[in-house]
């Protein structure tokens, strides 16, 4: 099955929730504009939870990165893309 | 092991907390802590570069937090390896780069030098909260017409259903069957072709890899899978197509129970995707 933006958004968004233990408002507000940390209020250790919750649904690995080189959900997005093609 | 503000020696393992996580290091003397990689604080992310095996003093490390030392349980105490060896190990590395947050990070470093073995507890813990996350997602979809027979499994179910005689409720049931699938990979990573089933004494079909409850009703379908038992029933006021992505219903028209139903999570299914619906019905 390939995956497409859209439902790589829509999973990140999944994950977001669980990260941040539900308390986002409204997570159909996120886009890929949405700033990780300062719109989401996302810590390390959410972060964390992000990236190894992304590395286990989407079955990629993240190599070279660190937590501040994404700062948008778009930037999760696209390196998750690029991985999966 | 215990983490306690006592008094360190040649070898041990030492820790700060900077907001939710820990920096490590490999304490020598009070002139030498060996890391991977500077405190992550604002300052030192804005000025260093490529993370690296490096030396410091106390002071350095600390950057004013409180420094915890490693006290090892009895059985820890056996597996480690000689002070001498753990720190000729840590200084041995340094100049060493590749820096991973999640599989070669600061942590990964000092059970290397300590124990022989790279391992991150946090990220290990975090991984396996992911993993035993309560799931609850339900699927819902209109059901469209002409549904094939193609791609359904398991085979056995796939011959029960090719015999239905009532074409509407063959349909519906072979699309079901395909949302089941959908679902399934989705929020299982399993593909149905390669999944166990079996069908109970009362008729009922289950999965060996996750639970799985099916509904239809008014041309809609729904499907929900849960990593404990679930029940899912579409009530009487379940919208009819089309309508139900936009629609602001007030009322809950799908019943789910089971273990895990706190956790749920609704999905509109459209065109191959699903949309999340904000852990919300369709507002």
């Amino acid at each position: 099955m390939s995956v497409n933006k859209t439902e790589i958004t829509e999973k990140l968004k999944e994950i977001l929730l669980s990260a941040g233990d539900g308390s986002f408002e409204s997570i159909d507000s996120v886009n890929e504009q949405t700033r990780l940390q300062t719109d989401l209020g996302l810590t390390s250790v959410n972060m964390l939870y992000l990236i190894i919750a992304t590395e286990e649904e989407f079955g990629i690995r993240f190599d070279n990165v660190g937590m501040n080189e994404f700062k948008t959900v778009g930037d999760v997005v696209e390196y998750i893309g690029e991985r999966l093609q | 092991m215990k983490w306690e503000p006592v008094q360190c020696r040649a070898g041990d393992m030492i820790r700060i907390r900077l907001g939710s996580l820990y920096h490590y290091g490999i304490f020598v003397s009070e002139d030498e802590v060996i890391q991977f990689g500077l405190p992550p604080t604002a300052e030192n992310r804005a000025k260093e570069g490529e993370p690296s095996v490096l030396a410091t003093d106390i002071d350095v490390f600390a950057c004013g937090c409180i420094v915890e030392t490693a006290v090892l349980d009895r059985s820890e105490s056996k597996r480690r390896l000689p002070a001498e060896e753990t720190v000729s190990r840590a200084r041995a590395a340094i100049g060493k780069g590749g820096y991973n947050i999640i599989h070669n990070n600061c942590e990964h470093f000092v059970n290397e030098c300590v124990f022989g073995e790279a391992r991150c507890l946090q990220a290990e813990d975090v991984r396996r909260r992911w993993l035993s996350r309560p799931i609850c997602d339900v699927y819902i979809a209109v059901i469209p017409e002409n549904v094939s027979g193609v791609g359904i499994f398991p085979e056995r179910r796939k011959a029960e259903i090719d015999n239905i005689s009532s074409p509407e409720e063959r349909n519906a049931a072979r699309f079901l069957w395909k949302l089941l699938g959908y679902a399934a990979g989705r929020s299982f990573n399993t593909d149905l072709k390669n999944a166990g089933f079996k069908r109970q004494l009362m008729g009922k079909w289950v999965c060996d890899s996750f639970s799985f409850s099916l509904s239809e009703r008014d041309g809609l379908a729904a499907v929900a899978v849960s990593n404990a038992d679930v029940s899912l029933r579409l009530g009487k006021d379940i919208r009819r197509k089309g309508v139900c992505r936009t629609l602001k219903n007030p009322r809950m028209p799908v019943e789910v129970s089971g273990k895990n139903s706190s956790a749920v999570k609704y999905f509109w299914v459209e065109d191959g995707s699903s949309f999340l619906m904000g852990g919300k019905y369709f507002e």
